[in-house]
């Protein structure tokens, strides 16, 4: 596995992450948004980026972006996991490289995670130097890092 | 698959219809209409009866041109049409991306980087989902957090 940018060579591969079967709303949400091109709204920006999991073709895809209320922050954006290929580690190894990627433009890093998302919950509260979490208006846990 | 560079030529020079046809056959390249870097033109080996493939080249071609004026036709870039509403700096990410999407298909001896890329693209404008726009409060965040992150101007 190896993490690759996403941009106009290989975008096409996003179609081969496979979208998860009768998947809850939020996690169809997500997938939707990544997988089918409302991304690309994003992606035209400066400042975006798009990263993948590449194992012979994309099996994960994430977005990273200036965060549209805070200065000096970007956020991270939707994740998501070929449902084929969850527990091997890839969300973790997407989110890591994430985050070394929003800490290279901006001080802080903001996301989001659903309150019935237990892999992304866990991975939030133990793998990075969380400064903040919250919980938003719409239920959604958010948390905060920043660049040590 | 052997290709080599047989010429440049700049965008302008694609309005003349001679030039475009031969791009029409095969131009590869990465390019700023803007900044009117030059198109690489390459010789072709193995796709030159990949007539799909052919036909993305000729998009390619035209949309260098059309993409160059102020007032793009959607009609001339078929499949791509949607690009010509878009603002001037989009429709530039749209081209540079694009070229890299031929310049892929041309590699793997396939469409679908190209067809892939004008569909995931031609989504853009769709609205975002709310809840992933979600606000952030400034009144959830603590003290020491609030402190910290500046609110960006509207």
């Amino acid at each position: 596995m190896r993490i690759v940018r996403v941009g106009g060579r290989n975008v096409w591969r996003l179609a081969h992450i496979e979208r998860t079967p009768h998947a809850s709303p939020w996690v169809a949400e997500a997938e939707e948004f990544l997988l089918e091109g409302r991304a690309a709204f994003h992606l035209r920006r400066p400042g975006t980026t798009m990263l993948a999991v590449m194992d012979e073709t994309f099996i994960a895809a994430a977005i990273l972006y200036a965060d549209p209320i805070f200065q000096d922050c970007n956020r991270l954006g939707s994740l998501a996991v070929d449902h084929r290929q969850r527990g091997r580690g890839v969300g973790r190894l997407l989110f890591a490289s994430m985050l070394t990627e929003a800490f290279l433009s901006a001080s802080y890093a903001v996301w989001l995670v659903h309150s019935d998302n237990a892999a992304m919950l866990h991975i939030s509260r133990h793998d990075p130097p969380v400064s903040h979490e919250s919980v938003d208006e719409s239920g959604y846990a958010v948390f905060f890092a920043e660049r040590t | 698959m052997s290709t080599a560079i047989v010429r440049t030529v700049t965008a302008s020079e694609l309005r003349d219809p001679d030039v475009l046809a031969e791009a029409g056959r095969g131009p590869i390249g990465v390019y700023d209409v803007r900044r009117q870097e030059s198109l690489v033109l390459t010789s072709r080996a193995s796709f030159d009866t990949d007539q799909r493939l052919q036909s993305c080249l000729g998009l390619l071609a035209h949309a260098v041109v059309e993409l160059s004026r102020d007032d793009p036709s959607s009609a001339a870039l078929g499949e791509a049409g949607y690009v010509a509403d878009w603002l001037p700096a989009d429709r530039a990410w749209w081209l540079r991306h694009f070229a890299e999407a031929v310049a892929a298909g041309v590699a793997e001896g396939s469409t679908e980087p190209i067809t892939g890329f004008i569909a995931f693209a031609s989504a853009a404008d769709s609205a975002v989902p709310s809840r992933l726009e979600a606000t952030i409060s400034v009144a959830s965040l603590s003290p020491a957090m609030a402190a910290k992150l500046k609110p960006k101007q509207p």
